[in-house]
């Protein structure tokens, strides 16, 4: 009873404060901001996605109606791949803004289209994006370091810290009433805004209570550490100076010197390297004897050796099969690539375990898929269903089926699920 | 004067005996002087890299064996960006944007790998350069550094003393703020060295240098001025220190991604897969090059005969499949070219609602005045990609004209059945030799000047602004 209404009579006093009130006000409409910010770019995806599906079925549809011959549908027969946002991505647009979400890939060698990046605008990238994940992770800290630098020392320095005390049973519960209502409202001034536009916009409930759970440990996070400073000797300024700072090394200066070093331990591999390699390999392939292709390539698809040998000067089927090991001489370099990418995110993660916006960044960014790892999976999906393409047209040509529009019909589609 | 100079003094003399102020101090010239320097090697190591593959491209390109023409239309070339020399102090978008671009027959590719994509979200928050160093961090070091320098007399009541000693008010606010701004231009000192060693690097690149240190000068300043004014205006230390906290915040973390939201959702802007596809379609229309009877080069079949005077296309002088080559690109690449420079000039629309923001945050107008100087801009990055593009429309069409004039059109039909014929389509080697060297050179410096003009005035008008408001905050500290 007595904890109750202490955190009454703290709520009362707390919420008469004007600046109090303005702060949660002003976090709060930041919060609907960032969420209908991140809901408009959210949706432009998503409305892109459907437009260029649509458009994409119509030009596949065209391509393979004017087809005369399999390889020929196969090299002019683009299709759409894409990355559907996820129920939650309006929350942390994250890698979107950077990472392709759409690919058009066809049969030929894939190190040769997988890399082509979308034509985002640089200097919005520049920017970053003002999305929620941005709020919670960057901007929330500083709302605590200005509401709580000095819930002791103004009371201090007024001189009511005795009558404060004097009064309780217990002293420490007085501070503790004070620091639970100002961080609670902080807290609810991110939550109302999250649950209330999140559920309207459709992200699950389950992604809701891990955000929730991500935003509340980061005002418990911040809020012990200011408390700490803020209960010192120190004079006010002091405290909101050593929390600035404080705030300024976690949230920008270990991510940089984080950088520098992870650039330092996984230099990786420059992609143009694959690039140039992939092509030569594909285009040696005109001034070699044929055997050079087809023995290698039968080697690793044993499946169709069988095929009639190639003694024309140019045959689809050993076109496709110089693409495909353009690709597979590729892989050595293509494989570490994508692990250093792949390296440099869990070092990032280290990194995160000094910087609690970087790893508030990441945890709602990998609820809402839009991280790093998101992105390699889009990756890796784009790379699955190019096999599939693949293995649509290999039988068609290596068996040397006579050309009809219909056996076109079994083409794979796209598909995400 | 003197007495200026003995407040400025005094305040250094605080400023040291404090431990946090010195700790502030270190900081800000330790992260400047890292900065500056693993930018500066970043530099050299990216441009002996990109030179490197450039060379390696031209090389591999000038020794390939004797081809049909069409084969090295799909052979392609890769071209290379190079650093600009004033990305040492200000990367600006290059992490952003894709570094090489293959150049082939029929397409108009984006450049790929772009850093961003590689490296992780740590790419997101800043970039470790000079720039970035003295525009948002250096700022709020000074703020911590100086919010208390007048604010703090007043609380102590050393002020009054100091007033009646006869120290005029105007005194104590400069030099106060004369303290602070000697802090803030030793801040700007290794950017000075950067802009220096650069200008003896790259001459021609003086100018745009010491601009872009000007204009960090100058935002520098800015700041200082705003944090004796705040400082002096406040009612306690702490409230200034959280005016100048939320300013900070607002102008240089806030501001910045609402502003690129603003421009994103007024601006829309067409994804480059919609516009491959409508470029597919579009070339539909256009006709399939490699089918020399394709309906859309009916007309142009008429034409060419009407032009040479003969009834087929077997009695022409030149290879008509090259000639059909010829035609497709030049229609191909005027359809594609359509949409980039629609594209490139929404990108520049959404670029200008970014800078009209640079009314309300001092950070804005310096970063992009920064930038755009630099040649780490945009329309650096369009130069690059149209640079290219010109490269690769010249390399083809020389190549397509070299398939016309160099291959006989029934050796050219037969290629791909008759093993003979196909040797004979083959153009000697002695041809790739002629291949044009790439290198990519920033926008001209005039050009480069004549753009951030208006920046340039926003600055100033910032600048300004501060100079009268601490003018007046100056004189109106006497009154009290």
């Amino acid at each position: 009873m007595k904890v109750i209404q202490n955190i009454r009579r703290e709520a009362r006093f707390v919420s008469a404060n004007r600046i109090t009130r303005f702060a949660w006000l002003a976090l709060a409409l930041m919060c609907l901001l960032a969420i209908s910010l991140g809901q408009a770019e959210i949706s432009r995806q998503t409305d892109t996605i459907d437009r260029a599906l649509a458009q994409s079925e119509v030009e596949l549809a065209e391509v393979f109606d004017a087809a005369t011959d399999y390889g020929g549908a196969a090299y002019s027969g683009f299709s759409l791949t894409y990355d559907s946002p996820s129920d939650a991505a309006f929350l942390a647009i994250g890698q979107r803004d950077i990472s392709p979400w759409m690919l058009r890939v066809r049969a030929l060698a894939l190190e040769g289209q997988i890399h082509e990046s979308d034509n985002f605008n640089p200097e919005l990238s520049l920017a970053g994006r003002f999305d929620y994940a941005f709020v919670i992770a960057f901007l929330l800290p500083l709302f605590i370091i200005v509401l709580l630098y000095d819930v002791y020392a103004s009371e201090r320095d007024a001189g009511r810290v005795p009558m404060l005390t004097a009064t309780a049973a217990r002293p420490q519960r007085v501070w503790l009433a004070r620091v639970l209502v100002l961080s609670s409202g902080t807290a609810l001034a991110c939550l109302l805004p999250l649950w209330l536009m999140g559920s309207l916009f459709g992200a699950g409930a389950g992604d809701l209570l891990v955000i929730s759970g991500i935003v509340l440990t980061n005002v418990a996070f911040w809020t012990a550490l200011v408390c700490a400073i803020a209960f010192g000797r120190w004079a006010a300024s002091v405290n909101a100076a050593v929390l600035t700072g404080l705030w300024l090394v976690l949230a920008l200066l270990v991510p940089l010197a984080g950088k520098l070093l992870i650039d330092r331990a996984v230099p990786g591999i420059d992609g143009a390297e694959i690039s140039l390699l992939q092509r030569e390999t594909v285009n040696a392939a005109w001034d070699l004897p044929k055997s050079a292709t087809m023995e290698p390539f039968y080697a690793s698809h044993p499946e169709w050796s069988h095929s009639a040998p190639v003694d024309v000067p140019f045959h689809w089927k050993w076109y496709y099969a110089f693409q495909q090991m353009g690709d597979e001489t590729a892989e050595p370099l293509s494989l570490p690539y994508r692990e250093a990418i792949r390296e440099r995110d869990a070092m990032t993660g280290r990194v995160a375990l000094l910087s609690p916006p970087v790893a508030v960044l990441r945890a709602i960014q990998s609820v809402a898929e839009t991280d790093m790892r998101s992105a390699l999976v889009y990756d890796q999906t784009i790379r699955d269903y190019h096999a599939q393409i693949r293995h649509f047209f290999y039988p068609l040509l290596f068996e040397e089926v006579a050309f009809k529009r219909e056996s076109l019909e079994g083409f794979p589609v796209f598909n995400t699920d | 004067m003197n007495t200026t100079l003995r407040i400025a003094r005094g305040e250094w003399q605080h400023l040291l005996r404090t431990r946090l102020a010195v700790t502030v101090i270190v900081m800000l010239l330790g992260l400047i002087v890292v900065a500056a320097a693993s930018s500066a090697q970043q530099l050299i190591s990216e441009a002996q890299t990109r030179e490197a593959y450039q060379r390696e491209a031209e090389e591999t390109f000038r020794s390939q064996p004797a081809r049909h023409p069409h084969r090295m239309v799909h052979y392609g070339h890769y071209v290379f960006r190079t650093p600009a020399p004033l990305s040492v102090i200000d990367p600006g978008v290059d992490p952003f944007t894709g570094r090489s671009i293959f150049l082939e027959g029929h397409r108009r590719n984006t450049a790929t790998f772009a850093e961003a994509r590689e490296t992780s979200v740590l790419t997101r928050l800043g970039v470790v350069s000079p720039a970035f160093a003295l525009q948002v961090i250096a700022p709020l070091l000074l703020i911590l550094l100086g919010f208390t320098s007048v604010v703090r007399e007043r609380e102590r009541g050393t002020m009054l003393q100091l007033i009646a000693q006869g120290v005029p008010a105007r005194s104590l606010v400069l030099g106060k703020a004369a303290a602070i701004g000697s802090v803030a231009a030793l801040a700007t000192l290794p950017l000075l060295i950067s802009a220096l060693w650069l200008s003896m690097r790259y001459p021609a690149e003086t100018l745009p240098a010491l601009i872009v240190f000007a204009a960090h000068a100058a935002y520098l300043g800015f700041w200082v001025v705003l944090i004796t004014v705040v400082s002096t205006l406040a009612r306690s230390a702490r409230a200034a220190l959280i005016t100048l906290m939320i300013v900070w915040a607002v102008t240089t973390i806030l501001v910045p991604r609402i502003a690129a939201d603003a421009a994103a959702t007024l601006v829309t802007s067409q994804t480059q897969t919609e516009m491959d596809i409508l470029i597919q379609r579009d070339m539909r229309v256009v006709g399939d090059s490699h089918d020399i009877n394709d309906p859309g080069f009916r007309s142009f079949q008429d034409q060419v005969l009407d032009e040479y005077g003969v009834d087929s296309i077997n009695e022409l002088p030149v290879n008509y499949r090259g000639l059909v080559s010829l035609q497709g690109e030049a229609e191909g690449s005027a359809v594609m070219n359509q949409y980039a420079s629609e594209l490139h000039a929404t990108q520049r629309e959404q670029a200008r609602v970014i800078n009209l923001f640079s009314v309300v945050s001092p950070y804005i107008a310096v970063r992009n005045l920064s930038m755009g100087t630099a040649g780490t801009d945009l329309i650096n990055h369009q130069r690059f990609l149209d640079t290219a593009e010109a490269q690769r429309f010249e390399l083809i069409q020389s190549i397509n004209t070299l398939h016309a004039n160099e291959v006989h059109f029934a050796d050219d039909s037969a290629r791909s059945v008759d093993h003979e014929a196909e040797q004979r389509t083959r153009v000697s080697a002695d041809f790739w030799q002629r291949l044009q060297g790439f290198a990519f050179t920033p926008r001209p410096v005039g050009e480069r000047l004549a753009s951030a003009l208006p920046l340039i005035l926003v600055m100033a008008l910032w600048l300004m602004a501060a100079v009268v408001l601490i003018n007046r905050v100056a004189r109106k500290a006497g009154e009290v």
